[in-house]
């Protein structure tokens, strides 16, 4: 355990030697969701029975949720198709500790400036509609665990393909389209025609944007997003087995020097 | 300056073009696996969009006054500059960073070779332009077909398509004066990155849904609102203003100044371990 705590610190010590960089990412990550912000508002003036309150707190919490569990742009996946692709991966497969879990932890360390934002974000998209339950803000708390869960399973699982292909960005990129349209950190779900919304429901990208702004932010609580929840759930149950399977399936097959 | 002289100077530099183009449709062609892959994430791309536009207008009617084909035909505009910079510049700007920060600028330098031109046109990606731009959109192109009912003026469309090659060469310099950092601190992903969202932002907004003072103050540093934003206002007619041309044009020349004389002064900071 102790390993992979100085990994955090080490990843940390990293990120921060680097620091008008890290600053500069920072405004960058700003532009980006300020793009998303100014759309809304517009929207909102053409169309003002929409309530623009709760859009821009959703898009503040979603987006702050997607980020914290790594679902914005996949950065994990790209280490390790870095680390693969270079080879340098072979290092660390020697060591006698869990690669995976060493990787995870030490990208953990390299964003919590970042994480520091995604609070930052998500506390102002609180601030502006707060939450109405306790019930609301128990789910919240178990589809952000299930979220990072599914978050660090699609990480894994875009990363190791390049076990087999040597470059996977491009495949990276696919994953994060589908997860921007179909998590609803651009558009929330609810806006999508009804039996389309139903199917979206049911698959695992929800979790990471969509229910947790919904649950905290709701009056109530529908059926549907908590089979969302449970369905979200399932595919963790799911998904964790297979990523070991092909991780260890991934190393097998793996080429390099001295390996 | 005699006129041979000239000649042989433009001559020099449309040789060096076609020699870039061509090695660059090599390079490119030489990962098939990855050429793929990036279609597929283009098209996933844009099909996405489509998805987030179509969800948009099953609430709405309208946004900044445009309806759902014209929102389509600004998508369009965006696509297509967006292609061509990253195709023209965004290659040429990434592959300038990495060439400073390990030192290969020198091989260059040591060329006869007009450098400024080189380093502006070293890769050509005509294979993304064909791979990733026209299967991604074409499914965007259908939609405008099947959507888009408002009468465009050709004397728009002229203006429009001024304004396009105008903003590309402005969102060009932009790219590269701010990737011009990487002279000054070696490495510069971040300050690329910000590059980035700036030259695309708010790729969806409509101009009228800015404010005319952001307009105008955004219009020297978010390109997109020029290549995309200005020029689809001024093709669907909703931009009149006669002043745009000349405005546009201004703000080129400007940024083809600034472009010129950061260049100097960076290959003035310019050092490596044989320089």
């Amino acid at each position: 355990m102790r390993t992979y705590k100085d990994t955090i610190i080490l990843g940390l010590k990293q990120v921060t030697n680097y620091r008008f960089e890290m600053w500069l990412g920072s405004v960058t990550r700003f532009i980006g969701l300020g793009g998303l912000l100014i759309l809304w508002t517009i929207i909102y003036q053409d169309n003002k029975q929409l309530n623009v309150r709760e859009i821009i707190s959703y898009l503040l919490i979603a987006n702050s949720v997607r980020e914290a569990v790594d679902a914005q742009h996949l950065k994990l996946s790209k280490e390790l198709i870095v680390e693969i692709k270079q080879g340098t991966i072979s290092s660390h497969l020697l060591r006698p500790i869990n690669t995976k879990i060493f990787f995870y932890f030490r990208f953990f360390g390299n964003r919590s400036i970042n994480l520091l934002f995604d609070l930052l974000l998500f506390f102002i998209g609180i601030g502006i509609n707060p939450p109405k339950s306790v019930l609301g803000l128990v789910l919240f708390l178990i589809s952000v665990v299930i979220a990072i869960g599914l978050g660090y399973c699609f990480n894994v699982l875009v990363g190791i393909t390049a076990f087999w292909t040597t470059e996977a960005s491009g495949l990276r990129n696919v994953a994060n389209h589908i997860i921007k349209v179909f998590s609803g950190s651009m558009v929330p779900l609810s806006y999508f025609p009804e039996f389309s919304k139903n199917i979206i429901l049911l698959l695992p990208f929800p979790v990471l944007s969509y229910l947790p702004a919904i649950f905290i932010s709701s009056k109530d609580i529908s059926f549907e997003n908590i089979r969302s929840l449970f369905a979200s759930l399932v595919w963790l149950l799911i998904l964790i087995p297979i990523v070991n399977k092909l991780w260890l399936k991934g190393v097998k097959d793996y080429e390099a020097v001295g390996i | 300056m005699k006129r041979s002289e000239f000649k042989e100077k433009i001559i020099l530099r449309l040789k060096l073009l076609k020699v870039c183009t061509f090695f660059s449709f090599k390079e490119a062609t030489a990962y098939a696996a990855n050429n793929y892959s990036n279609m597929l994430s283009t098209f996933m791309y844009v099909i996405t969009y489509l998805v987030f536009i179509g969800a948009l207008f099953n609430k709405v009617k309208t946004v900044a006054g445009y309806s759902y084909g014209e929102i389509l035909f600004l998508t369009l505009m965006t696509q297509v500059s967006f292609y061509i910079i990253w195709s023209v510049s965004i290659s040429n700007t990434d592959l300038l960073a990495k060439n400073v920060k390990n030192g290969n600028l020198d091989i260059w330098i040591s060329r006869p070779v007009p450098l400024l031109w080189f380093v502006t046109f070293q890769k050509i990606n005509i294979n993304s332009l064909l791979m990733d731009g026209v299967p991604a959109t074409a499914p965007l192109i259908y939609l405008v077909i099947k959507n888009f009912n408002s009468p465009v003026l050709p004397i728009n469309l002229l203006a429009g398509t001024a304004i396009i090659l105008m903003g590309i060469v402005i969102a060009h310099c932009f790219q590269f004066i701010l990737n011009l950092s990487c002279f000054w601190t070696g490495e510069n992903q971040n300050m690329r990155n910000l590059a980035w969202e700036l030259g695309f932002f708010g790729d969806s907004i409509p101009f009228e849904g800015y404010s005319a003072n952001f307009r105008r103050i955004a219009m020297f540093f978010i390109p997109s609102i020029i290549t995309s934003a200005l020029s689809t206002s001024v093709i669907l007619g909703k931009n009149t203003n006669p002043l745009v041309l000349p405005l546009v044009f201004g703000i080129m020349i400007m940024f083809l100044y600034l472009n010129l004389k950061m260049w100097d002064l960076a290959l003035k900071h310019y050092s490596s371990a044989s320089s």
